[in-house]
Formats: C-alpha cells, sequence, structure tokens
C-alpha cells in the first residue's frame, strides 16, 4: 500500500510563493510582479490516525499547504508524502488516497441532490457501479443524511451541505483527510455537533488521519490531538493543546473592557507587582486590557485601585487561564481574527 | 483503500466513471428548462432561415450560377449539410472549454481536479454529451430539410457521412482540449473562441465552395480538417466533387493523431502551470 514510514504525512521544507501581475504587458507599463510568501519552509509530520489542526488567522498559508498536499497546487520548493506517496512524483495515489473538503459552499453541485453529487463525485474516485452503490448508502448513513438525500443541495442548509461535503470526502475510504476550515460560517450549536462528528466517527472511530485548518481556537483545541501555529506562512510552535498552553509562563488572564485607556495607567498597571505584562487591544471600539499574570487574585484590588482612581469605568472584568489564542499572541504579536 | 489499483482495473473504472459524467451532464442539463425549449426549437429555425435566405436571394432551391463555382446545382442541400457538421464544430471545439469554465464559475472545479479520474475521462464524459447532442441537432436539421423543403437528402451515402463526421470529431476535440487549457490560463476567453470559430467558418468550405475564396485563403484551408470532412460528406451526399474515400480517411486520421497530441500536450502544459500559479479556481 503505502511505501514505508510511519508519518501520514510528512512535510519537509514546503514553500510556495505566489507572483501576481508578472507578465510582459505589466512590465512595459512598468509595473512589477507582486510577490506573496504564502508558505515559508513549513517542516510537519503527521502521524496515523492522528487528528492534527493547522491553526493561523486569515492569510496564514493554511488553505495552500492543504492544496499543495492534494496536488491542486505545485510547491516552488520543498517536498511532502501523503500516505507514503510523493506529491510530485505520484500525484495520482495522492489523490487515491485522501478524502478533502473545501471552506466553499459551492464545492458541490446545487442543481443535483446529496445523493446525485455523490454518486458522480464516486465515480470520479474510479469506483465500480457497486461500490458506488454500497458507500453512497453508507456514508450518507452514516452522516445521518438518509432523509435528505434526494433534496437538491441549493435547498440545504450550510452546515448540511458541509456535511454531504464530508460525505463526498469519505467515499473512497481514505486513510487521510484534509479539511480546510470545517465550520466556517456555522452556527455555533451546528459547529458543535459538526465537531463531535469529525472527532468521534471519523477520526476515532473509522481511524481516519485528519489534517484540518483553523482559525477559530476552541475548535483546534476541542479537536486536535496536536496543533501547529502558522503565521505568515511559517510554523512558530507545534504542541498538544495543553503542552501549548502550559508553554505560557504566565497562568492567569485578566481582561478588562474599560471606558477609555490612557497611557499613563496602563504604565501604572504595568508596575504593579506580580503582573508580567499588559496588552492593550480594541474590540467594537472599546479599549481592552488583558494583563498576564502569576496570580490574579494578588494584584487584582491593585488594578482595579489604580483604573478606578484615574476615574475610568470597569465595564467587564474576567479572568481566565490562557487559550491558544493567548499563546498564539504570545508567540506571533498578533491573534487570530485578522 | 483504493490506491494500489491495476492499469487494467484501472482503466475499466475510468470507463464507469464517463458513463456517471454524462449522466451528471444530463442531469444537470435537464433541471435548466430554457435549454429544452432551445434544444426543440433550434433546429427547425437555422432551416427555416437557411431556406427564406436562400429563396430571397436565388428564388429557388437550386442555382446554376452555382454550379459554376461548386460543380452542383443544389446550392441549398449544400449549405445544409456544410451547416449541419458545423454544429459538430463549435461544441467540439468549445464544448468541453465551456463546460470547464461553468465549473470554474460555480466553484466545483477544484473537487473535480482533486479526484483521482484522468481529466481525458472528465473530457470524454462532456464530449459524449456533447457530441450526442451536436448529433441530435444536425439529424433534426437534415430530417427536417427532407420533410419540409423541396431538397433531396438523406440518400443512402449517410453512413459514409457518420464515419467522416466521427473521424472529423477526434481532430476538433485535439482543438478542444486546447482551448480547454486557454481557459485555465485566461479564464474568459468567450471572444476569442468565437473569434476563431468564425474564422474557421469563414475559411472553410461551409456555406460556399473554395473556389470563391482568394487563392491565399484557400490554401491556409487545407491546414483545417472540416474542408475535408465537409468536401467527402458532399461528395457522397451527390453534391460538389471529390477524391476517394480513402484518402479523406487517410487526410482525416492525420490530423487526428496530429491534433489530439499537440492539444492534450497544451492542456497538460497549461493545467502545469495553473496548478503551479495556485489558478485552478480564481475565475
Ligand atoms: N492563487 C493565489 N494567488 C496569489 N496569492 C494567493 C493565492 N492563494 C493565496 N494567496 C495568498 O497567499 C497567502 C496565503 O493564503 P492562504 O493559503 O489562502 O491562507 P489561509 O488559508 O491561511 O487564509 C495570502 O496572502 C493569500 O492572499
Ligand atoms: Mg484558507
Amino acid at each position: 500500500m503505502h511505501s514505508g514510514d510511519d508519518a501520514a504525512i510528512s512535510i519537509t521544507n514546503l514553500s510556495k510563493v505566489f507572483t501576481r501581475g508578472g507578465g510582459a504587458l505589466n512590465r512595459m507599463r512598468g509595473k512589477g510582479a507582486r510577490h506573496t510568501v504564502a508558505v515559508d519552509n513549513v517542516t510537519l509530520e503527521v502521524r496515523e490516525h492522528e487528528l492534527f489542526g493547522l491553526l493561523g488567522p486569515n492569510g496564514a498559508g493554511k488553505t495552500s499547504i492543504i492544496k499543495m498536499l492534494s496536488t491542486l497546487l505545485i510547491p516552488d520548493s520543498g517536498s511532502a508524502t501523503v500516505n507514503g506517496w510523493d506529491i510530485l512524483a505520484d500525484p495520482f495515489r495522492v489523490r487515491m488516497s485522501i478524502g478533502l473538503t473545501l471552506s466553499s459552499e459551492r464545492q458541490l453541485y446545487w442543481k443535483l441532490s446529496a445523493k446525485e453529487n455523490l454518486e458522480y463525485f464516486a465515480s470520479l474516485y474510479l469506483l465500480r457501479p457497486a461500490e458506488i452503490r454500497e458507500r453512497v448508502d453508507m456514508v450518507l448513513h452514516d452522516l445521518g443524511l438518509e432523509e435528505q438525500q434526494d433534496m437538491l443541495v441549493e435547498n440545504f442548509s450550510s452546515g448540511n451541505r458541509q456535511k454531504v461535503a464530508l460525505a463526498r470526502a469519505l467515499l473512497n475510504d481514505p486513510p487521510v483527510l484534509f479539511l480546510d476550515e470545517p465550520t466556517i460560517g456555522l452556527d455555533p450549536s451546528f459547529s458543535q455537533s459538526f465537531r463531535t462528528l469529525i472527532k468521534k466517527t471519523i477520526n476515532e472511530a473509522e481511524k481516519k488521519t485528519i489534517l484540518l485548518t483553523t482559525h477559530y481556537m476552541e475548535e483546534a483545541d476541542q479537536l486536535c490531538d496536536r496543533v501547529a501555529f502558522i503565521d505568515r506562512g511559517s510554523i512558530v510552535a507545534i504542541g498538544t493543546p495543553a503542552d501549548l498552553k502550559r508553554s505560557i509562563d504566565e497562568k492567569e488572564i485578566l481582561t478588562l473592557a474599560l471606558s477609555s485607556a490612557p497611557v499613563e495607567m496602563v504604565q501604572r498597571i504595568q508596575r504593579v507587582e506580580a503582573v508580567s505584562h499588559v496588552e492593550c487591544q480594541e474590540r467594537d471600539g472599546r479599549p481592552i486590557l488583558k494583563v498576564y499574570t502569576d496570580s490574579a487574585s494578588s494584584c487584582m484590588q491593585d488594578i482595579v485601585g489604580i483604573v478606578t482612581s484615574a476615574g475610568i469605568h470597569i465595564l467587564s472584568f474576567t479572568t481566565a487561564k490562557p487559550t491558544l489564542e493567548d499563546v498564539f499572541i504570545k508567540l506571533t504579536g498578533s491573534g487570530l481574527d485578522v | 483503500m483504493y490506491d494500489d489499483i491495476g492499469s487494467w482495473d484501472r482503466a475499466v473504472r475510468e470507463v464507469y466513471a464517463i458513463r456517471y459524467i454524462f449522466h451528471k451532464e444530463l442531469k444537470l442539463w435537464k433541471r435548466y428548462p430554457s435549454r429544452i425549449l432551445f434544444m426543440l426549437l433550434m433546429p427547425f429555425l437555422s432551416i427555416l432561415s437557411l431556406y427564406f435566405q436562400g429563396m430571397g436571394l436565388v428564388g429557388s432551391t437550386t442555382s446554376s450560377a452555382f454550379a459554376d463555382v461548386a460543380g452542383t446545382t443544389e446550392y441549398l442541400v449544400f449549405i445544409i449539410l456544410g451547416s449541419a457538421l458545423f454544429i459538430f464544430v463549435s461544441t467540439a471545439i468549445w464544448g468541453i472549454g465551456n463546460s470547464i469554465r461553468r465549473e470554474q464559475m460555480m466553484g466545483t472545479l477544484e473537487s473535480l481536479w482533486v479526484a483521482p479520474a484522468s481529466k481525458m475521462t472528465i473530457f470524454m464524459g462532456i464530449a459524449l454529451f456533447d457530441g450526442l447532442f451536436s448529433a441530435y441537432v444536425a439529424f433534426m436539421q437534415l430530417l427536417l430539410s427532407s420533410l419540409l423543403l423541396p431538397v433531396n437528402l438523406l440518400v443512402p451515402q449517410a453512413l459514409v457521412a457518420v464515419l467522416i463526421t466521427f473521424l472529423l470529431m477526434f481532430a476538433l476535440y485535439g482543438m478542444g482540449f486546447m482551448f480547454t487549457g486557454l481557459v485555465l490560463i485566461y479564464k474568459e476567453i468567450e471572444d476569442f473562441t468565437n473569434l476563431i470559430t468564425q474564422t474557421i467558418r469563414m475559411m472553410t468550405p461551409v456555406s460556399y465552395p473554395l473556389s470563391v475564396l482568394p487563392a491565399p485563403v484557400a490554401f491556409l484551408a487545407l491546414f483545417i480538417p472540416l474542408t475535408y470532412a465537409l468536401e467527402a460528406i458532399r461528395g457522397y451526399m451527390g453534391v460538389g466533387a471529390t477524391h476517394s474515400l480513402g484518402y479523406y480517411v487517410l487526410v482525416l486520421l492525420a490530423f487526428d493523431v496530429a491534433f489530439i497530441a499537440t492539444g492534450s500536450r497544451l492542456f497538460h502544459y497549461a493545467d502545469t502551470r495553473a496548478r503551479r500559479r495556485g489558478e485552478i479556481a480564481t475565475h
């Protein structure tokens, strides 16, 4: 089946730079080409049966990595194998070994029913007619889509469209699945059940190796065995969600929404003992102060004192353990919502 | 896991895929009612307009002046045969590219591209659908002409016409592969394709014999397979001069090999370029 090592996906020094507007016509107009470094020397290994997450903001290079691994995009340099097959030397066997869902709702034929979509794609995965009937019925059943199998995809909810896309990715019973932003644009309760489906049914019961991308930190935290942080094309950290959170020295984070946040006040908070550092962000036009500390209880009084004596209103006040996003911010200096 | 199928097994599976692609094209087509109306009315409209045009200009369905340039007085039959064959030309050249462009606009192209089925399989599924569609329109045109118009058609040599059309199709699909590659590179190529289609129509004896064209244009027409197919079909339907059937078959086979080889190579080049630039899905 596959040619050797244990990694389901193995990526070595993978890079991709996109070039736009470099044609002869633009050169004559004196316009140079624009280069975007989408993926910058990424090295990564995903083990068999692992649920691995690529977490990073918009434009970080997540989709580009998925597309290179699924042979839709040719890398500039570096190499990768999927299920043991080299993505450049053996694209056919890579395609036979994977299932892919994209983040677009338009990846299915809206004028065909769910079942018609699946039968058609199953044939493109080179299943024979008898296998097609069997697999299509099986995935429809496994994902709970039997009731709606004859409904046109245009009449589906966004969530169920994503389910049909997932069903499609499972048709050829592939050992490796790539899920690009599987819950983007879905309502929270549906996202939750969809995540359970991915983890319990697809990863744990059906033993699929899954590489998913997301910019939702809870998604990476809840689902993934291991997570890689990706920012501007580079991997900045890899580990289990628990390890990554432990890597942050501060054990607690106070978050204050304020009516305003003058610089002198922020500096005074910074000088409070037990405060390791303070970050000022903005949400809905309001300043948000994040105070990183070893012990919230020992500095809380001081901070409240400083703020109220400056005549500033505290609109909300929470203390929390660091999240993956806090670790991400600490490592990259920017958040996930870009 | 199906990643270790043998090459014969794979070939059989690819053929099954062609069938499913055909069915999917048919289902999608049926879900747009305006297309059905178009299909039903198209043959009538085009035949009638050719007929009225002829009656307006010549006043009858035959012309002795036409015999001087074409070797037959049956000018209307001549034109009807030409336009019936040209239906195949435009769909074969543009059909696959058009369909791929549609997938690109709908957002399904990457899902199609990431599947293991060969691109040629996908093209053949589309071509089968388009080809049968063209065959229907062409056949209806000829049938309606022989029923409604005072012309003499549907001679027993119709089988020869089918053979010639079949041979012509391969060469045309070779061009079709090339245009599909252009779709991947330039996306919106409709104007360009129309330009090419109209140029071919002007340069080849679709509606008039080669002899009315200026010598350099008539010479260039010799490099277009349609020229030979038109000549052969008309010859065997009794209008216009002709070589032996074997000659036409050989010439068309040579075009088939050359065009398919060139077309698939150009498509492959374009596909690699698009995958390098990340432009499979971009409109
Ligand atoms: N086909 C393309 N052509 C040019 N630039 C692209 C293309 N695809 C992605 N990019 C750019 O590459 C960077 C990474 O994009 P992407 O991989 O889609 O990131 P993500 O999925 O993490 O949001 C972005 O700056 C994006 O604008
Ligand atoms: Mg993306």
